[in-house]
């Protein structure tokens, strides 16, 4: 029977790469365990948030170490999921509409995903870390107890308050954009009051008008239809800080007939809606 | 370095940024209809090198 050699020495580590020595020459580091590998892959997120394992060094007498990542630093994990800012990448966690949403970054538009996706994501960067480390590393805690369900649902969970945006990262007025959100169409109302609306004392505009002028810009743009009350409630909003007027509905229309519409302003440029 | 060295080193640098974001996106994206266009070598090196991001969508 084959007895493992005797352990000799045995410390328990927060590893990280060696920084530089001045005068040093530049050679890209190698990482030689768990936590070195993701240090190099993510710094942004070792400077945030620590060391990703807490790792245990065993030195045996021949000469030999075996090093085994023995915990998980979850909001390290966390954190890691946010993506790596050289690549272009994000990801953010939209917390009034339990979503996450990750940054496409040829087209710089956000997109929604889910936490079982970031879950395989987490398990594929594991796997990964274990076949690129060489043979001093033990990687079964690397490859199955981390990298179960359980340690993966505690590292999207966790990354629900690391990654979260408050409900204005994709508003009307925000630099980020995503698929399809409900501020396109608030944009898009922003447009039509900046472009085709002009005050002017006579005239007015009713909701109906502007409606019909804003579902033929948002099909141009092939953006979707959005309900009139919304859109009533929004564009309501929009008039007041542009105009500073209110919705009335005493105006009559051509048969005496009362309806919703603003005052002191009218509907111009029309032909662009054709264009 | 010439000019054409340099973009050569460029382009190099660019596609394996490309290739490695690509990997990782791939476990977040979902399957879409039509699958996006292949980025010409100009864009991949607008995107990864010069970090330069394609105009937001405009309304």
């Amino acid at each position: 029977m084959l007895y493992p050699p005797p352990t000799t020495s045995t410390t328990v580590e927060l590893n990280l790469p060696k920084k530089p020595i001045w005068g040093e020459p530049q050679v890209p580091a190698k990482p030689k365990t768990p936590s070195e590998w993701f240090a190099l892959k993510f710094p942004d997120a070792v400077a945030r948030y620590g060391c990703p394992f807490l790792e245990v060094r065993q030195s045996s007498c021949d000469g030999f170490t075996m090093v085994t990542p023995a915990v998980l630093n979850v909001d390290f994990f966390a954190g890691m999921l946010a993506g790596d800012s050289k690549l272009g990448h994000s990801v953010i966690y939209l917390e009034n509409e339990m979503q996450f949403y990750y940054r496409e970054p040829m087209q710089n538009v956000f997109k929604p995903t889910t936490a079982e996706k970031l879950q395989t994501y987490y398990r594929a960067m594991l796997l990964r870390c274990a076949q690129e480390l060489n043979g001093e590393t033990d990687k079964l805690n690397l490859f199955a107890e981390f990298r179960s369900d359980k340690n993966a649902r505690a590292v999207t969970n966790r990354a629900k308050s690391i990654l979260a945006c408050s409900s204005d990262f994709f508003s009307g007025t925000s630099p980020n954009t995503r698929i399809r959100g409900p501020e396109l169409h608030e944009r898009l109302m922003g447009v039509l009051c900046e472009t085709m609306l002009e005050p002017n004392g006579e005239s007015h505009v009713t909701v109906t008008q502007a409606y019909r002028a804003f579902c033929r810009l948002a099909e141009q743009r092939q953006l979707g239809t959005l309900r009139r009350s919304q859109f009533k409630a929004t564009m309501t909003d929009l008039m007041r800080e542009q105009f500073g007027v209110g919705l009335r509905r005493d105006v009559p229309d051509a048969f005496g007939m009362q309806q919703e519409a603003w005052k002191g302003v009218r509907l111009v440029n029309v032909e662009t809606l054709a264009a | 370095m010439s000019d054409h060295e340099r973009r050569m080193e460029q382009m190099s640098q660019a596609r394996k940024q490309h290739h490695e974001s690509e990997w990782r996106l791939n476990f977040l994206r979902t399957i879409e209809a039509q699958p996006q266009p292949q980025p010409t070598d100009e864009e991949i090196i607008k995107c990864y090198i010069h970090r330069q991001q394609p105009a937001q969508l405009s309304n």
